[in-house]
């Protein structure tokens, strides 16, 4: 946790990424938005596992080192899956890449992490290829312009009264 | 840039003042001229902005308090005053009583009348309206119109490898039109305009914790003929209507959606005709489509009526049904739904005389009807999209780093799980079920924690089994000790008795004894503490276990720890 701060804290980016909140995790962050997920997802988290769990990093049993491998190897398939979804160009190759890394999430998901069930999100990633190859990349029809909309709209001063002209 | 219009009515008069003094003359009154000027100022701002004619057409529709449906206003010839239905007409199911709520309340105004205003009012802003406002921009109707025509220049091509936008992708080089046999976007002459749907609920007193909470829902649009770049600016993006708070259940829904499926289907079927665009003075007629609705899983599901992402049928696109297949991922093998199937169950469900029947079809096929139906063209397979923001990034990404990785700060401020030096077979508590001796489910859950704690490896102790560093060793046990200490005390006693260690009273020479009858919690954690000794040492070796037992339980009286490391 303390290496996820640190990472997000020290790392230099360029300015059009929008940074992050630094005290990631604490209960003050409060609910991080889709965008921030992003970035942390495939930026600032692998960074921080990597340099934990990856090659070269020691751990107190072999057992643990394996594990805590395996476990990084299949959130670098989740992180891939992100990367891959939102990119801003979409190819049949992409799309087909996205989904085998996908479906070899899922599978692992539940061995890895036997305590988790499959939600419907699960199910419903599995369908996104489909409208990658009917729509093309997502930024044209994923929600952010539409959240915008709602969150000028919630900026805006109301008497919290409906439908009434002042 | 944003000016309220009591500080819009400040400058109004201001300026009507500045004016006043400007054309005042020192010698007698005011120029005929002048005159004319001032009396045509309009006094304050809406005045001023009602003469640009910038205000966009909207109708306020009156909504039933009870069961949401809404009803259009009707205008007597020649006036702009709105006359309502006072009673709602609705049957919200087919067999149930007209609803009857009244729709109107009286307000009075300035001049001692009284005119009928709704209850809940739902303001709607006219889809027309909207379109004719992008139309009437030169350069956005030229944006528009040519994207269409970019698409059918290059139709025949093959899709390309790195799709940039929704323009180069399958689904609108395929999309049927209004007339069958012609593809949607073969525009000869007319306009053809794509639109992105999207529904969501909000709160709309914005996101804190402890605010109050106000469910709002938002019905809005976005033009895809507009280039990527301008397409999702504010002023470009069409809002329907504000649905007003208590979220509308399952199909009262339908109610709000219908003023902008009316237009929607009214601008398929017929076409709607300007009489003048931008580019176009002699007019030109246009049809719209919703070619993608784009929201979240629960506003998905809501809008397209289908049963929840939660239900068995968990996924508006493929057939695979019932919660225990979400995990499936043999994709390959997935059907996708049969619309005109979809379609009749839905139609079925508007048509059926009792809610029972209603109920059946909603159980056995998972349909409602949803007014989306109305649109001739609507494919919930396809057109329904999962969104890749919330399903990706706020699903899937928050799931696993946050749950199954458990990257937050108050799983990381738990103390690391005791590592085990031995087990024990304890007597466990069953969660569900009648707990012993009055415990609540909390106490239950120290049982377990306690028992895990008893068996965790103390520091400082060699393989051999001997202490090799004592200072170490005194302070785990103490730290065993704090962290006993936090449990309950019916937690505790519970332990101890399974464990048949009842505490010792110890009798210290200065005390009187009756003060020691009473066991504090201390008592019982120290009668833990030595059965700790006890177990660790006989796991660890035979050898030293009296020995070091009877070294630990002799210092384990003393109540702190300078007393226990002399």
């Amino acid at each position: 946790m303390r290496r996820i701060k640190d990472v997000i804290r020290d790392i230099t980016t360029p300015s059009w990424l929008e940074s992050v909140p630094n005290n990631y995790g604490d209960a003050a962050a409060g609910t991080l938005k889709a965008d921030e997920w992003r970035n942390l997802s495939t930026i600032f988290i692998p960074l921080a596992l990597i340099s934990m769990w990856g090659e070269g990093t020691s751990h107190p049993s072999p057992q643990d080192a394996v594990m805590l491998r395996q476990i990084l190897d299949h959130t670098m398939l989740v992180v891939s899956a992100i990367s891959l979804v939102c990119m801003r160009t979409m190819t049949q190759t992409r799309a087909t890449a996205y989904i085998d890394t996908m479906a070899q999430y899922l599978k692992d998901l539940i061995i890895l992490h036997p305590e988790t069930s499959y939600r419907p999100n699960h199910h419903m990633s599995m369908h996104l290829p489909h409208f990658l190859r009917l729509f093309g990349p997502v930024r044209s029809w994923w929600c952010f312009p539409f959240e915008r909309l709602i969150g000028q709209i919630q900026r805006l001063l109301s008497n919290h009264k409906i439908g009434e002209s002042l | 840039m944003s000016v309220s219009r009591r500080d819009g009515d400040l400058i109004m008069g201001l300026i009507n003042i500045i004016l006043f003094l400007a054309f005042q003359r020192s010698n007698g009154p005011m120029d005929a001229r002048h005159v004319d000027v001032i009396a045509q100022m309009p006094q304050n701002i809406r005045a001023a902005l009602s003469k640009f004619d910038l205000d966009s057409r909207v109708v306020v529709y009156a909504v039933c308090p009870v069961c949401h449906c809404t009803y259009k206003p009707r205008y007597d010839e020649g006036s702009t005053y709105p006359i309502y239905n006072e009673f709602c007409t609705n049957r919200p199911e087919p067999e149930s009583d007209i609803c009857s709520e009244s729709l109107l309340r009286r307000v009075d105004n300035d001049n001692g009348h009284h005119v009928m205003k709704p209850i809940k009012p739902f303001v709607y802003h006219d889809f027309h309206d909207y379109l004719a406002s992008l139309l009437s921009r030169a350069d956005l109707e030229e944006a528009m119109d040519k994207s269409c025509d970019e698409l059918m220049r290059t139709r025949d091509d093959p899709i390309p490898e790195y799709v940039e936008d929704i323009w180069e992708a399958e689904f609108l080089r395929t999309f049927e039109g209004p007339s069958p046999g012609t593809i949607f976007i073969d525009r000869q002459g007319e306009g053809r305009y794509g639109f992105t749907l999207n529904v969501d609920f909000f709160n709309i007193e914005g996101m804190r914790t402890h605010g109050r909470t106000t469910s709002c829902g938002l019905i809005s649009m976005a033009c895809l003929n507009l280039p990527c770049e301008i397409r999702y600016k504010p002023e470009n993006m069409y809002v329907a209507g504000i649905i007003p708070p208590d979220q509308p259940s399952t199909t009262q829904l339908n109610h709000y959606a219908k003023p902008v499926i009316d237009a929607l289907v009214e601008s398929w079927d017929n076409g709607v005709r300007y009489s003048r665009t931008a580019l176009h003075p002699h007019g030109k007629t246009t049809h719209s489509a919703v070619i993608a609705a784009v929201m979240d899983l629960p506003a998905a599901r809501h809008a397209s009526q289908l049963a929840g992402h939660s239900s068995h049928f968990y996924c508006s696109a493929c057939q695979c049904f019932h919660r225990s297949t979400m995990g499936r991922t043999d994709h390959t093998q997935w059907v996708m739904r049969d619309v005109a199937k979809m379609r009749r169950n839905a139609e079925r469900w508007l048509h059926a005389s009792t809610s029972k029947e209603r109920e059946d079809i909603f159980k056995q096929h998972g349909t409602r009807w949803s007014e989306f139906w109305r649109l001739r063209y609507w494919d919930p397979t396809r057109q329904l999209v999962v969104d890749a923001m919330h399903c990706i990034l706020e699903g899937l990404a928050q799931q696993h780093f946050r749950f199954v990785l458990g990257l937050t700060s108050s799983s990381a401020a738990n103390e690391p799980l005791p590592q085990k030096a031995f087990s024990h077979d304890f007597t466990k508590i069953e969660h569900d079920g009648e707990f012993p001796d009055n415990m609540t489910l909390k106490e239950v859950k120290q049982v377990d924690a306690i028992h895990g704690l008893l068996t965790m490896s103390l520091e400082g102790v060699g393989d051999d089994g001997h202490v090799v560093d004592q200072e170490s060793f005194a302070e785990s046990l103490l730290s065993l000790t704090r962290r006993l200490s936090s449990k309950n005390m019916k937690a505790l006693q519970f332990v101890c008795k399974d464990l048949e260690c009842h505490p010792v009273v110890p009798l210290l020479p200065n005390r009187s004894e009756a003060r020691h009858t009473r066991l504090y919690k201390k008592d019982w954690v120290a009668a833990l503490i030595t059965w700790v000794s006890f177990s660790f040492f006989r796991h660890v070796t035979l050898l030293t276990c009296s020995l070091a037992a009877r070294e630990t339980s002799s210092t384990l009286w003393a109540s702190s720890p300078e007393d226990r490391d002399t």
